[in-house]
């Protein structure tokens, strides 16, 4: 047996560079613009349904997508985590 | 997985865990460059070191000027600390609703012994197996959060081959048409033990493992579909049945999270527990023997940073050897293609 298997837990890793903090940057900040157009998008919809006298908030917790939302789900996803992974790896992206 | 078993998350954790899934995928660009580097600074795999240590100081010198494999595994690193958490929160969400479906099914034909007093081994206690902070039994129902939600969700989405249909296939592989009795070493959640089940449908399965949270999801699983297993709290390498008690014994890669003597004694407990005329079939990773330089030091990268302490020493055993050595006869290995995976040794007990 290798001589403390528990050692695996939290393996020693340097990840980033002193000079990756740059694109890191580049990264939180894209991030951060996602994040807001959801929320805002979250926020401007539960406001339109409120007005029309619907609150959805419970329905949307307990709510499974049907294929053809989950598939444009995972679309949405894997390219914002693309744009956020490529920034922080140098890599340009289209969008 | 029951439909009843199956949680309906709630928004947060679907999410969350949709976003898990689609990981490999946001990394595909980062890992399309990287592979472009590995190409260009390893043009001849045989000419790396031949000590694994050693080659990996040496792709980790050679691929850290690249930025791109630093960015791809700094994301790996947030992946392989939250995924554990992330599926922990997204059942914490169910808890109450799923709680008493869970309950449900731990009545039942199917059993479970648990042993508080086992003293559980150092190779296995407090190691976080897959990084998954507390290991296998951390959280009241650790068992259920990996079969319905890491299994289920997330490793089954994208396993090359798909993870119950190999298992289905390796069950159907031992020679006989029906066993009578057979035992599923380290069965933990039971994915396997259904597709030994579904194969032999009147076959009684005993099953044993170290961790008692996933024993106690198997017996969901198999109350859930009306099976009745017997499982039990206790290593695979000292069952504690009788000489010559089943007609076949098996395990699923469990193989790769215990320490090499262990290994030896397991199927040595596999051929003292099988009646004369029984057979084994044992399933496992890729033997390192079946991969080249590169390729090896990719999969030994994968298991030190992905709480792996054992993988190493364990794909380094020629498995067959090892079984003859037992006692085995008639003893065959096989590696699937395309991965070299599953890695299957079968034998028999003399009659
Ligand atoms: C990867 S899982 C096995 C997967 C399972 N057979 C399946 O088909 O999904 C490994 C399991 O082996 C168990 N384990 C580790 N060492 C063991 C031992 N010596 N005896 C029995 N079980 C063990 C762990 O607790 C864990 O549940």
């Amino acid at each position: 047996m290798s001589a403390d298997p528990k050692s695996y837990n939290k393996p020693q890793r340097n990840m980033l560079l002193e000079t990756d903090v740059n694109g890191l940057a580049q990264a939180v900040v894209t991030l951060t613009q996602e994040v807001w157009v959801l929320n805002d998008r979250q926020m401007v919809t539960e406001a339109v349904l409120a007005k029309h006298g619907i609150d959805i908030a419970e329905e949307v917790d307990t709510f499974t997508p049907d294929e053809a939302l989950q598939s444009k789900l995972d679309e949405r996803s894997r390219a914002i985590m693309q744009r956020v992974f490529n920034s922080l790896g140098g890599i340009s992206s289209d969008e | 997985m029951s439909e009843e078993l199956h949680a309906r998350l709630r928004q947060r954790g679907r999410a969350s865990v949709d976003f898990l899934a689609n990981f490999g995928f946001g990394m595909s660009d980062l890992r399309n460059s990287v592979e472009e580097e590995i190409q260009r600074i390893v043009p001849d795999p045989d000419a790396l070191p031949d000590d694994l240590d050693q080659r990996d100081a040496r792709m980790q010198q050679s691929l850290g000027a690249s930025q791109a494999y630093r960015a791809t595994q700094a994301v790996g690193e947030w992946m392989a600390t939250h995924h554990g958490l992330v599926a922990k929160h997204a059942f914490e969400e169910v808890r109450e609703e799923m709680e008493p479906i869970l309950k449900k099914f731990e009545q039942g034909g199917s059993t479970v012994e648990a042993n508080p007093d086992m003293e559980a081994p150092a190779y296995w206690d407090g190691v976080d197996f897959h990084r998954t902070a507390g290991g296998w039994d951390e959280h009241d129902y650790q068992g259920y959060i990996h079969a319905d939600i890491v299994h289920t969700r997330l490793v089954a989405k994208t396993f090359p081959g798909g993870i119950f249909a190999q298992r289905r296939m390796v069950a159907a592989l031992p020679p006989k048409d029906h066993y009578d009795k057979i035992i599923d070493m380290g069965c933990s959640t039971g994915h396997f033990t259904r597709a030994l089940q579904e194969t032999y449908p009147d076959a009684e399965i005993y099953g044993v493992d170290l961790s008692l949270k996933t024993i106690q999801q198997a017996q969901r699983l198999g109350n859930a579909n009306g099976w009745s297993w017997k499982l039990y709290q206790r290593p695979g390498e000292d069952t504690g049945f009788e000489d010559e008690t089943f007609d076949l014994a098996t395990s699923y890669i469990l193989l790769h999270e215990i320490p090499a003597d262990t290994i030896k004694a397991l199927f040595k407990e596999a051929f003292r527990v099988l009646k004369p005329g029984g057979d084994m079939i044992m399933s496992d990773v890729t033997r390192y023997a079946d991969l080249d330089k590169l390729a090896m030091w990719r999969a030994d990268a994968g298991a030190k940073y992905g709480g792996e302490p054992h993988w190493r020493a364990s794909a380094s055993l020629d498995l067959a050897q090892i079984a003859r050595d037992a006692g085995f006869v008639d003893v065959t290995a096989k590696a699937f293609d395309p991965f070299k995976y599953p890695y299957v040794v079968q034998g028999h007990k003399p009659e």
